[in-house]
């Protein structure tokens, strides 16, 4: 597959949802395309630390937490929700795309969410054009 | 390198990687300036067939921490965290690397990379220490009725000893004095404190744990029936208590009369009202002279014999029909007429009948004032224990207060039964280790920093922060703290981190 890009999506996941969720995940590209680095819970994301994240030199950042109601810590994800739109508030500030910072809340069998919030957030950074965004487990075997 | 963290690469014939490629790992760390002796490649730990011979090895090679790397999938965690406590590294100290095969340029290069950062931030973590604290083999059970006395009865029969109080604030039961209860004292059994200065009750009673119980006493009939006539003032709107009387005693006529009976019109059903509704509608439609409607949102008959019940009272004639948001009730003439939409056909209907019944719900849980300074979360029906499935049964936000029967929502008897012994075993559960351990990975404040803004006490969902008087900073307790790192998200003076995740931990990841 051709990328336009080099760039690479850093992917914030808690451990009982969104890293299971990845365990699941079978689409090689995706993969290949994302960091994923692990949160004991979504709750614990700083304002400071997604930007810091963009500063390392990643083209956009993903949360994955846990669906509402179903936080292990009762509220993580609903304050998690709240310090990435203070992040993206801070992102326009400075003259970069908010969009590039996304939450989303997914549980640990949801590995086609997970998929897709990568795919669509890999478009808006150029990493592949949407028809030919990666779609199945193995695809990227053969490139 | 100064530091002696031992990396494990667990492989086995397909998944995370080969034993070639393991090897080309561990020979490209080593090329990296890692000693041969802190890389080790090990074969299908989670088969289990190697597991001790490489736990002696680890305890040999004297590691302070481990960095495990093998296939991702939740497996990882528990064979690492056996592996760690068999070679007597404490759980704190061991960290993952999550490798993924697919990846951009070749695997080798990338994992060693990654194992690299990743050594690189477990590097940073502190070793934690176990620290413990004895638990009291004592209950207070707060509540009334049979749910109480049947928890009591059962932690009894445990071998606990039980104090019994019918309210809180507290009144313990052969101990005068009012007392109130404080969580925050000690490690955390919930003590009550206060007692009648002067008086020879103690000044403070202690306890292992806590369980609210109960709530099955009567209900409020006639504070709810005013309330009803309130609402509407007309004797065809009525309780559903009265409904069975007034019903019977409607004036003969040729035609059948029709009786609605109304679920769902404040808040949601419970099991118990529920069968009470089915109860009476088989009731009334029996006879065949009165045709009834049962309106209701959405019917739970998921409880012993509900559902025989309620198939009972469909198969008698009863008309069940399901509505949406607001039902508008009102007086026409000799009759009730109720407009609702249907929330199965999608459209608005009506019925006209010459009585109308409501159910006020049968839930009677005023948890007002019960949950008094214990820092317990509600749902959003004000009931004790949030609406989250890490809680149920009858755990609640702070560890050793524990939830069961109708104050968590549960008012059909039978459930309420069994869910008092199931409260009772979640005491034991906690309070059978006889002590209480943890490792201190919990939040830790810098106290140079905090300025005692108490955002972190405010915004710890388990209520583990507290002030620590002594270092004139926020802390919190390493036993009531689930690392969760809420607090240190929150803590706008940026005074607060969590060990296994601090901040340079999380920038060599990067």
């Amino acid at each position: 597959m051709e990328k336009t890009t080099g760039g690479k999506i850093a992917v914030y996941v808690c451990e009982n949802s969104g890293l299971k969720a990845a365990y699941n995940c079978e689409n090689r590209e995706i993969l290949s395309a994302a960091e994923i680095l692990r949160l004991p819970c979504s709750g614990k994301i700083e304002t400071a630390m997604l930007l810091k994240t963009f500063e390392a030199g990643y083209s956009a950042v993903v949360v994955f937490g846990c669906p509402e109601e179903n936080c292990k810590f009762l509220s993580g994800n609903l304050r998690a929700r709240k310090r990435t739109e203070a992040a993206k508030r801070s992102l326009s500030e400075a003259g970069l795309d908010p969009d590039l910072l996304a939450i989303d809340y997914i549980s640990s069998m949801d590995a086609h969410k997970f998929e897709k919030t990568l795919r669509s957030m890999g478009e808006k950074i150029g990493l592949w054009q949407s028809a030919e965004a990666p779609s199945g487990p193995g695809k990227g075997e053969k490139a | 390198m100064e530091e002696n963290i031992g990396i494990v690469l667990c492989t086995c014939a397909g998944s995370f990687c080969s034993r070639a490629e393991a090897e080309e790992i561990a020979a490209r760390l080593r090329y990296g300036g890692l000693t041969s002796e802190s890389v080790l490649v090990e074969t299908a730990l989670c088969g289990g067939s190697d597991f001790r011979k490489t736990a002696e090895g680890l305890r040999k090679k004297n590691y302070g921490k481990i960095l495990f790397a093998g296939c991702p999938g939740s497996r990882m965690d528990a064979v690492a965290e056996g592996l760690a406590g068999a070679a007597g590294i404490p759980r704190g100290a061991v960290g993952f690397a999550d490798i993924w095969k697919a990846g951009k340029g070749p695997f080798v290069d990338r994992a060693a990379g990654k194992l690299a950062k990743s050594r690189k931030a477990l590097a940073e973590v502190p070793v934690p220490e176990r620290v413990e604290a004895p638990l009291l083999k004592s209950v207070l059970v707060v509540g009334t009725g049979e749910s109480a006395d049947l928890a009591d009865s059962e932690l009894r029969r445990l071998g606990y000893e039980t104090l019994r109080s019918d309210r809180l604030p507290l009144s313990l039961t052969g101990v005068p004095g009012d007392y109130r209860a404080v969580p925050d004292t000690g490690p955390f059994p919930v003590t009550a404190a206060g007692g009648t200065p002067g008086a020879e009750s103690p000044a403070e009673v202690s306890f292992g744990s806590l369980l609210f119980a109960g709530g099955t006493g009567p209900v409020d009939e006639a504070g709810r029936a005013a309330k009803l006539a309130a609402l509407y003032p007309s004797d065809k709107v009525l309780p559903l208590e009265g409904l069975e009387a007034a019903a019977l005693s409607l004036p003969r006529a040729r035609e059948v009369r029709t009786v609605a009976i109304i679920l769902d019109h404040t808040i949601d059903e419970t099991k118990a009202s529920t069968e009470k509704a089915c109860r009476l509608a088989l009731e009334l439609q029996k006879p065949g002279i009165l045709q009834v409607y049962l309106l209701c949102k959405d019917i739970r008959v998921g409880s012993l014999h509900l559902e025989a019940l309620y198939d009972e009272a469909r198969d008698s004639g009863a008309v069940v029909a399901k509505y949406e948001k607001k039902i508008a009730i009102r007086t026409e003439g000799d009759g009730v007429m109720i407009d609702y939409i249907d929330s199965q056909l999608g459209l608005p209907a009506r019925i006209s009948c010459s009585l109308a019944g409501i159910s006020l719900a049968g839930l009677d849980v005023s948890v007002d004032g019960r949950a008094e300074g214990l820092g317990l979360r509600r749902d959003r029906y004000g009931l004790l224990q949030d609406n989250n499935i890490h809680q149920f049964s009858a755990e609640t936000n702070r560890p050793g207060v524990f939830v069961s029967g109708p104050w968590r929502g549960t008012d059909y008897l039978p459930s309420a039964r069994e869910e008092a012994i199931a409260g009772a075993l979640a005491v034991h559960g906690f309070l059978s280790p006889g002590k209480l351990s943890a490792e201190t990975m919990n939040a830790q404040v810098d106290p140079d920093k905090c300025v005692l803004c108490l955002t972190c006490v405010r915004s710890c969902p388990f209520k583990a922060m507290r002030v620590d008087a002594e270092k004139g900073a926020a802390a919190s307790g390493p036993f009531e703290c689930k690392r969760c790192g809420i607090c240190a998200g929150e803590c706008p003076a940026k005074a607060i981190s969590l060990p296994a995740y601090s901040d340079a931990a999380m920038a060599a990841l990067l």
